[in-house]
């Protein structure tokens, strides 16, 4: 498993230059953060995203990846990752879309897992050994993991935090 | 398949090992107002052979906004009561409770009693109780006062601690700020603002970038001498607790009593919102109490020729005694008695104590006793030539030291009286002159 690991590494190294000649892959990445409002027209209550700038302890971040494979040929195995902002608590609900399912981490991105399968143990007074469900303030770290972006083809996830 | 997922599992693996910026997870904790959200995204990707991997990474950043809150509001020393005409002067202490610096207004308000109106009540604020800075406050004027929020503590050593914040959120703390945290009071001795965490790529990428790790701000705090003296220990989980800035209102208060039987009384109403508005305190009340001044002369005559008679004849001499009583709460101030020879007769003076006689009208008779209960002293005719007193009781004369009837005679009472003015008649004192006339 090492070995993989360090002949990844090298891979990148040698074939970065080179490849650039030849058809590739190419995946470009951008995030926005996001502040809800609740505008009020005609009566009718609507939740409005507005860019943040400044944000309110305990208010709510929206954060949207974008990405997007701008080069010629299908990128595999994307794996995109983010650490959950420190200072933020992120907020498991409806709101997480876009596919695939993400993963979470509770070990600053040791190991991920989905949410549901997401535990750890403690250590009781008595020794006895416990296992906990991980809740989303537990969270270190979100990843969503493509298998492929075909050429030409974008797609956003999103994922909400609350400011401590 | 299995190849696809194995090579996931090498992705996410070779991931941490080559993205510092994502792995460090640049950002700043804490709720503190200018602290740095920072977010770093990677994705990292093979070509469709699988073989080539490639990464990009960007970040966004949201600062964390003030969070406005009411101050705490808190009498320290109430106004000490006061003689009327004189000022008192109490320390309210103010305390901010919000995330961030913001600005604030105090205003107060007088309800009198007993009490000539309008009063006049000046205020200031204060850095510290003392050895801080002092200014000018009018009533409803900007007020700063810095805030911000931690992240953790380190141990406490020496006496003090550091407590680590987020960087760029020492919002107006400083050094010789005193500043409040979980309600004890500590003093700032030193700050450091820190470096706040930063990522080279913004907006779209298609490359990585590279990350400058947080270095945390820092604010060291001692006990505060003046406050609530209490070395810094703190310890556990404080994050977000809020480090409020204090600053002291003095308010001084001077105020003449309308009566003569009442003390004075000055009920000032304090309170505070933000600037902005929306986060009033309640008012608190601090009472200011002006005694009233009521001093009481009397005069009494008795015939020491023929003791018990009710009148006198030609060659009698008559003994006057004046008894002024401060019978109220406050004390008298610039106490003077104006009085003056009989007509038909003569002011008894002399060398010796009141009422040898014999006297012709030079400076250094002596003609009166004053005494304050305690202490008597012998007067002369000049206001200047009166025994020496190192317990200050009064001074007096008459006009151009003459003895002939109707000659104004002035007397100077109480402690800090000199010869040409009256001192204090303390509160509850009773001062006794005696004097004799030989009639004519």
């Amino acid at each position: 498993m090492k070995k993989t690991v360090l002949g990844s590494t090298l891979l990148l190294a040698a074939l970065l230059v080179p490849v650039a000649a030849f058809a590739k892959p190419q995946v470009t990445i951008s995030v926005a953060a996001e502040k809800e409002v609740t505008v009020v027209n005609q009566g009718k209550k609507s939740v409005k995203l507005v860019p943040a700038t400044k944000i309110s302890p305990n208010e709510v971040i929206v954060y949207t990846v974008h990405y997007a494979n701008k080069g010629d040929e299908t990128a595999t195995n994307a794996v995109i990752e983010d650490p959950i902002p420190k200072g933020t608590v992120y907020l498991a609900d409806a709101h997480v879309s876009g596919t695939p399912e993400p993963e979470f981490s509770i070990d600053h991105g040791k190991s991920y897992n989905k949410a549901t399968l997401l535990s750890y143990e403690v250590k009781l007074p008595s020794g006895k050994i416990e296992r906990h469900q991980a809740t989303s303030s537990d969270y270190t770290n979100i990843r969503w993991i493509i298998k492929e972006i075909p050429a030409g083809s974008s797609g956003n996830l999103k994922f909400r935090v609350k400011v401590k | 398949m299995k190849r696809i997922l194995n090579l996931c599992a090498a992705g996410a693996l070779a991931l941490v090992a080559l993205a510092p910026g994502s792995a460090s997870a640049a950002g700043t904790p804490g709720s503190a107002a200018n602290a740095k959200i920072l977010n770093v995204v990677t994705v990292t990707y093979y070509d469709a052979t699988g073989t080539n991997v490639h990464q990009a990474a960007t970040s966004t950043s949201v600062l964390v906004a003030l969070k406005p809150a009411p101050l705490t509001v808190a009498v320290v020393n109430q106004f000490p009561n006061a003689d009327s005409g004189s000022t008192t002067t109490s320390l309210i202490a103010l305390t901010a409770n919000a995330n961030g610096q913001d600005t604030y207004k105090a205003t107060w308000g007088s309800s009198t009693q007993f009490l000539v109106t309008p009063t006049s009540i000046t205020g200031s604020i204060l850095t510290d109780v003392t050895g801080g800075s002092s200014t000018s406050y009018t009533s409803g004027a900007d007020l700063a006062l810095g805030a911000t929020s931690i992240v953790s503590v380190q141990a406490a050593a020496g006496g003090s601690q550091v407590i680590n914040i987020p960087a760029g959120s020492l919002n107006g703390i400083v050094p010789g700020s005193i500043v409040v945290i979980n309600d004890i009071s500590y003093k700032v001795t030193a700050t450091s603002t820190g470096t706040q965490a930063g990522y080279t790529q913004t907006g779209i990428s298609t490359s990585t970038g590279s990350a400058t790790a947080e270095v945390l701000g820092t604010i060291t705090i001692a006990a505060d001498p003046n406050g609530s003296k209490t070395a810094p220990n703190l310890s556990g989980s404080l994050a977000g607790t809020i480090v409020g800035e204090r600053k002291y209102l003095q308010l001084a208060d001077t105020a003449v009593v309308s009566s003569n039987t009442n003390n004075g009384v000055d009920t000032v109403s304090i309170s505070t919102d933000t600037k902005a508005g929306g986060n009033a305190t309640g008012a608190v009340t601090d009472v200011a109490t002006f005694f009233f001044v009521s001093v009481s002369i009397e005069k009494t005559v008795s015939n020491v020729t023929t003791l018990g008679a009710t009148g006198g004849k030609p060659g009698d001499v008559l003994e006057y005694t004046v008894t002024v009583r401060n019978a109220s709460s406050g004390n008298a101030g610039k106490v003077s008695i104006a009085d003056a020879v009989p007509a038909y007769t003569t002011l008894v003076s002399g060398t010796g104590a009141y009422g040898s006689g014999g006297g012709t009208g030079s400076a250094t008779e002596k003609f009166a006793t004053i005494s304050d209960g305690t202490n008597t002293v012998d007067i002369t005719l000049a206001p200047g030539d009166s025994e020496s007193q190192s317990t200050v009781v009064g001074y007096g004369g008459t006009q151009a030291n003459a003895i002939v009837a109707g000659t104004p005679i002035t007397f100077y009472l109480g402690s800090g009286s000199t010869n040409a003015q009256g001192g204090t008649v303390a509160a509850a004192k009773t001062y006794t002159i005696k004097y004799q006339v030989k009639i004519n």
